[in-house]
């Protein structure tokens, strides 16, 4: 049954890689964007540090991407 | 060999086919195609443009709201005015590509809908175990299945003639509108291919092919580049326009904080307002723009593009490659093995003169060569009987009682068994010496100065004999193919050795050589000696490429880096190859190497290009921002202002991707020189060329910008 369960899971979650992934970029921001707030000292809004913590992740996740086209280049 | 050979004199766009496909639409099809191919999960395909995309998302939300990702110091509007002007140029670049990909992709589509309307459901009559007809439709048939044709029938699917003779119009697939006779047990004429059509008689064929796994269903897939994998090289640059765009996205998101330290000692030395100025010049539109003005868009944008025209190339010399693999592999080809029959000499030798030997009349070498080609059915045998009818040669043989000895590569003859018990032969010299030897006769010695007068010639002496008596030689004449010593001479400067091999003897063997221009010869060349000759080459670290038509050319053209079969050839010939010539013309391998090259060259003049072209992109860009740092000087185009220098470089960056759009799709004009020459005239052209193209275009479209 467990093991059932772990493989719908897996499926669906192959099946929405790209809203899942970009749901967790959202969540990680709620760690990153704080902290861009309090780094700046009211340098930003909390909605420009908010945009500027997704945009980080936004560069990070790109630099990953790139990363994995360098090593498996066939992919692509 | 086959007939029909199209001469490879002229130039290579002479001989070229004009496609079948319909071309109307292309382009409207392509401009829908670049708009769909903005999804994400296919533009994440393409690296380099995917991070444009992303730029483009990411200036149109600070379009949007200049303040998103801070508070912008200078005037909002015009700030505003900027991320859009830039957001739409990045959005043509995105689009530019995408048309670039799409429209090579069209020409490919197109190729296959016409294919595709051949492969229309057929009826076809399957013979059943119990001999009994039942029609049935073409997809219900499998591989092994017995199908009998009737003239007018269309032919249901790819199979092997087991029965009966017949021509077929073959035009749906090679364009060729004179009928091919098929016939069962000959090694070039027993393969038909579903979707074509019998104009005449009846035959018999077993399927062999499964619906779907078909000749034209392989062609279908091939040309809509639904099979397409990347090439080596492909992958190989795909990997260094990752590293490229790694830095550049690595530099410019770590510029702000540079900027920002740089900004704080400005302030200090020069005042606040230039500190500012250093900051605002930084902003996020800006330092996207900068990424995308780096990172190698224009090679980016036309890579898959310049990949998927290569194909069409081939495709338009009526070759279906099975990969880009093999057709880029073309163009890294060290060495041709090309037969000497069909492909350096026309395909048709013709019996020219009768050597008599042993003290016999011309006369009597004419009338057993006669008798010994009446079951040949092969051009030369033909060639032979036309050649002795003049003699006016009287034979009595009952064909009836008479049984045909047919030619094998391992004999190295032929002839005909008569009902009294005598032999009749004809073959190569050195076989018919060995006939006659093995009946307990010597040759007699003016056979060997027969020989090597015929072999002098440049012809194929053919040896005639009556049971142990030798009677003479047959001199058939071979004539070389006009053109082609050019050709080769052309092929020996890019590098390629030539070498022919031939089942005649070494003295012939060296007069067509020599008469044709080719750097090496094998000569009485069994086909086991094909694969050994591809053995040896490879193990000196080439690549090699050959032809073949036949079963027992299979294993050669597997060894082969590049194996071009015949489409008149047997089917176990064109499933170990990685190309099918549809025209079955064997010269066509030259033009496929020079295609091969023309495919690397173009790909490599267009990086090198895309490469060349960031020095002005960072020179427009770069003191734009750090111009308050007081880098100012390194304006040296003289462009007006900030925004007209980022504008300009941008649009230059976008327009340069359709500008080679037609470069990337025929192909950088080929030249047979050394790979020195070629690496300094592209050197010169493209990357000289493509550091001061952009300083001239940048300048002109900062002169037509109002921008200020």
């Amino acid at each position: 049954m467990t093991t059932k369960r772990s493989i719908a899971t897996s499926e669906i979650m192959y099946k929405h890689q790209i809203p899942i992934f970009l749901f967790l970029a959202i969540c990680s921001n709620l760690i990153i964007a704080p902290m861009v707030y309090a780094a700046t000292s009211e340098q930003f809004s909390r909605s420009q540090a908010w945009a500027l913590g997704l945009l980080g992740v936004g560069v990070l996740s790109l630099s990953t991407y790139l990363f994995v086209v360098m090593f498996q280049p066939e992919k692509f | 060999m086959t007939n029909n050979l199209r001469l490879p004199h002229g130039t290579r766009d002479s001989r070229k086919h004009t496609p079948k496909a319909n071309m109307r639409g292309l382009y409207q099809r392509a401009i829908r195609e670049s708009f769909i191919k903005l999804d994400p999960r296919i533009s994440v395909k393409n690296p380099v443009m995917f991070i444009v995309w992303v730029g483009t998302i990411v200036v149109f939300l600070v379009t949007l709201d200049p303040n998103l990702f801070g508070t912008v110091k200078a005037d909002i509007n015009q700030q505003r005015l900027l991320n859009g002007i830039i957001t739409l140029i990045l959005f043509s670049t995105v689009l530019f590509a995408n048309f670039a990909e799409s429209v090579a992709e069209g020409r490919g589509k197109a190729q296959a809908d016409t294919l595709r309307a051949t492969r229309s459901d057929t009826m076809a009559r399957k013979i059943l175990p119990n001999g009994v007809i039942e029609t049935t439709n073409s997809t219900e048939l499998r591989k092994g299945d017995l199908v009998k044709i009737i003239a007018g029938d269309m032919i249901p699917a790819d199979g092997e003639v087991t029965q009966g003779m017949g021509s077929v119009d073959e035009s749906a697939i090679t364009g060729e509108s004179a009928p091919v006779l098929k016939q069962p047990g000959t090694d070039i004429a027993s393969s038909v291919t579903g979707g074509t059509r019998l104009l005449s008689d009846e035959l018999t064929i077993r399927i062999t092919a499964d619906p779907g796994q078909g000749f034209i269903d392989r062609m279908i897939s091939l040309v809509e580049g639904a099979e397409r994998s990347k090439t080596p090289n492909e992958i190989a640059l795909t990997v260094l326009l990752a590293v490229l765009t790694q830095v550049f996205l690595i530099v410019v998101s770590t510029l702000p904080p540079f900027t920002g330290y740089i900004a704080n000692f400005i302030s200090v030395v020069f005042g606040e307002e230039a500190g500012n100025n250093l900051r605002n010049g930084a902003s996020i539109a800006i330092l996207i723009s900068l990424l995308v003005a780096l990172i190698p868009t224009t090679i980016g944008g036309l890579l898959s593009a310049i990949g998927i025209a290569g194909m069409d190339r081939v495709a338009q010399f009526n070759v279906i490659a099975t990969s880009g693999r093999a057709v880029e592999a073309c163009g890294d080809i060290n060495t041709l093995v090309l037969d000497k029959t069909g492909t350096i000499t026309l395909g048709n030798r013709m019996a020219d003169e009768f050597v008599p030997v042993n003290n016999y009349s011309v006369e009597d070498v004419a009338r057993i060569a006669r008798i010994a080609s009446l079951f040949d059915e092969t051009p030369e045998g033909r060639s032979i009987v036309k050649l002795a009818e003049k003699y006016q040669v009287v034979i009595d043989v009952d064909v009836d009682q008479a049984e045909g000895v047919e030619f094998s590569a391992k004999t190295r003859m032929s002839g005909i068994n008569l009902a009294d018990g005598s032999e009749i032969r004809k073959g190569a010299v050195d076989a018919i010496k060995g006939f006659v030897r093995s009946r307990g006769t010597q040759a007699p010695l003016e056979l060997d100065a027969a020989y090597e007068q015929v072999s002098l010639l440049g012809g194929t002496p053919l040896a005639v004999c009556l049971n142990d008596q030798i009677y003479g030689v047959i001199y058939l004449k071979d004539i070389v193919k006009p053109g082609l010593k050019e050709r080769f001479d052309q092929l020996r400067r890019m590098g390629v050795k030539t070498i022919m091999l031939t089942g005649d003897n070494r003295i012939t063997a060296s007069v067509i050589a020599r008469e044709a221009g080719v750097d090496d010869f094998i000569a009485e060349a069994t086909p086991e000696d094909k694969i050994s000759v591809i053995r040896a080459e490879q193990s000196q670290g080439k690549l090699v490429a050959m032809t073949g038509d036949g079963t027992n050319d299979a294993p050669a053209l597997a060894q082969a880096n590049v194996g071009v079969a015949m489409n008149s050839g047997t089917q176990a010939a064109k499933e170990a190859a990685n190309m099918v010539d549809l025209d079955s013309d064997p010269t066509k391998l030259i033009d496929l190497v020079t295609i091969g090259k023309q495919l690397l060259i173009t790909r490599g003049a267009l990086t090198t290009f895309s490469i060349a072209n960031d020095i002005a992109k960072y020179f427009a860009i770069i003191p734009t921002i750090f111009g308050a740092a007081g880098i100012g000087a390194l304006n040296i185009m003289g462009l007006k202002s900030a925004q007209s220098a980022i504008v300009s470089a941008l649009i230059y960056n976008a327009l340069i991707i359709p500008a080679l759009i037609p470069v990337a799709l025929k192909g950088v004009k080929f030249l047979p020189l050394t790979a020195d020459q070629l690496l300094k005239r592209n050197i010169f052209i493209y990357g000289v060329g493509g550091i001061i193209a952009p300083f001239i275009a940048i300048k002109l479209i900062d002169v037509i910008l109002p921008l200020n």
